[in-house]
């Protein structure tokens, strides 16, 4: 006969077994990382592992990807895998912490070690120590690639540079203000991510990402993107746009640009209203031989909504072939 | 002015408003209490709330919270019961517990969550006045999470609809009272700071500042 005390106990037991049985963890909600599902393309580099993809046939002249957020991934892009048939040799990868790359504690993503992991993959991928690759980046991509064109402005090709935010510390400051400045508070999107901001404390990993992921929504209006298609992402790497900001310091990478001779390409999205022709004017002024293009219909995300028409600005550009307006 | 710090100036200006804070000195007085509120605590909210008193030092009752750009899906349902703690000077705590049932509905996933929520005010509570300092913890315990067909296409097509874990805490720290403006009705504020137990980087819009009225039928 039992006691009522181990009849509660059994009861308690029970009752636990049933609740953990019964409920998930939250990576059943985010797709598996390199680490979680060994079939995913990687390559183990700069003390990490990365989510890679190459197009093409080695030893073709390199364009390297470089996606947006800081923390999105290369979902989006994937369209300018065709460059390959043009005779380049295209690297996608998901940045340190992002995408399906592996994850990171907080003070592993820093401004220095995204610096060395680039310098990396140019290191493995160029032809040779001395041969210049290209770059097309995407928002904060776009700056990232500049980053590295101001520290090694003599390995650089070519760039495309879609949207990006800031050069500059202060650029940065002003740029986020404007981005903050066109939330609005009484939409129902901005109300969505508050309210839900109550309901789940992204307190790991997957928990936070799956949190960033509801709450992407909420740069749909001021980007301009398109609310019918979506523009696609395997994981935005939560921890990582709130931790590498902090380690940039008061950086300004224009000081070596003049170094740069060859054309950038800017591509901007007509119904952006934080990134405006204005803004990326004033940014293409920081290189020496720099044109503006925008296409018209978009936003933010003319990679996934305007397929054709920025591969093609793309492709002439990497070609040579000069822009059309 | 941009419309952010437009929107934020709103709502501290409507302070002047709404909050569910109650005083322990009436507690004997809480036949029938109903609240109505406004503030802001992630989103813009309004609340309403019904108090009944089971006789000093005891109240239970029950607030519906709701964001302030309507939808019909996102809401809190919390009941609460609530003990005084007095000393004859007017100094003394009251504690709360709340057992709450919230909806999130966005374009990425429908979130509905069972909580609770721990909350205890120390200070004065005077027949006319009562100011006190606030803490509360808050903790979802199971949610369950319904992916939309948007986050499949758009993210990850098999993401698991189902029950998940409780998250971590949420804590606010802050002030909260109340004044008598007549017999029955009391105007009543808490505002303060939230700091969830999140993995990194800041919480967003991290304070709550709430008015609210009481009026005991």
């Amino acid at each position: 006969m039992h006691s009522p005390s181990s009849r509660t106990g059994l009861v308690s037991a029970i009752a636990a077994f049933a609740f953990a049985a019964c409920t998930g963890d939250y990576s059943d909600l985010v797709p598996k990382t390199v680490d979680e599902d060994p079939a995913l393309p990687s390559l183990e580099l700069s003390g990490t592992r990365f989510h890679l993809e190459t197009f093409g046939t080695p030893g073709n002249p390199v364009v390297i990807v470089l996606h947006g957020g800081p923390g999105v991934d290369y979902r989006s892009l994937l369209t300018l895998s065709a460059l390959a048939d043009d005779g380049f040799f295209v690297v996608f990868w998901d940045q340190r912490g992002t995408g399906l790359s592996r994850r990171h504690p907080c003070e592993e993503l820093t401004a220095g070690n995204y610096l060395r992991d680039l310098e990396a993959i140019v290191d493995r991928f160029a032809r040779s120590p001395s041969d210049r690759v290209s770059f097309v980046g995407h928002s904060w991509g776009a700056m990232y690639a500049t980053w590295y064109t101001n520290e090694h402005p003599e390995r650089v090709a070519s760039l495309v540079l879609a949207e990006p935010g800031a050069f500059t510390r202060a650029e940065l400051d002003d740029y986020m203000g404007k981005f903050m400045g066109s939330a609005d508070l009484t939409s129902e999107r901005f109300n969505d991510a508050a309210f839900l901001a109550r309901v789940i404390t992204p307190d790991d990993h997957a928990r936070a990402d799956f949190d960033v992921a509801l709450n992407s929504t909420i740069i749909d209006e001021p980007l301009g993107l398109d609310p019918d298609h979506p523009e696609p992402f395997w994981r935005f790497g939560a921890l990582l746009s709130g931790c590498l900001p902090d380690t940039a310091g008061n950086f300004d990478w224009t000081t070596n640009l003049s170094r740069y001779t060859s054309d950038a390409l800017f591509i901007h999205g007509e119904l952006n209203r934080v990134h405006t022709p204005e803004h990326q004017q004033s940014l293409a002024a920081h290189y020496p031989r720099a044109e503006v293009v925008t296409i018209p219909g978009v936003g933010h995300d003319m990679f996934s909504a305007a397929p054709a028409a920025t591969f093609a600005l793309v492709r002439a550009h990497l070609l040579g072939l000069g822009v059309q307006p | 002015m941009n419309r952010l710090t437009a929107s934020l100036l709103l709502a501290i200006a409507a302070l002047p408003a709404s909050a569910q804070v109650l005083n322990p000195a009436h507690f004997g007085d809480y036949g029938h209490l109903v609240h109505a509120g406004f503030g802001a605590d992630g989103p813009l909210t309004i609340d309403a709330g019904y108090v009944h008193g089971l006789g000093a030092p005891w109240v239970v009752g029950a607030r519906v919270s709701l964001p302030l750009v309507p939808e019909g899906a996102d809401f809190e349902l919390a009941g609460l019961v609530e003990r005084g703690f007095l000393s004859s000077f007017g100094l003394g705590a009251s504690t709360r517990l709340e057992l709450a049932l919230r909806n999130a509905n966005t374009a990425v996933a429908n979130t509905t969550d069972a909580g609770v929520h721990l909350g205890v005010r120390a200070g004065y509570f005077g027949e006319r006045l009562s100011m006190a300092a606030e803490l509360a913890w808050e903790k979802s315990l199971l949610a369950y999470v319904l992916p939309t067909e948007r986050y499949r296409q758009q993210t990850y097509a098999d993401a698991r609809a189902g029950f998940y874990g409780s998250s971590g805490g949420l804590f606010r720290l802050g002030i909260a009272g109340g004044v008598r403006l007549f017999a029955g009705a009391e105007l009543t504020l808490r505002t303060g700071i939230v700091r969830s137990e999140r993995l990194g980087g800041m919480d967003f819009l991290p304070f709550y500042a709430q008015l609210g009225i009481n009026w005991a039928l």
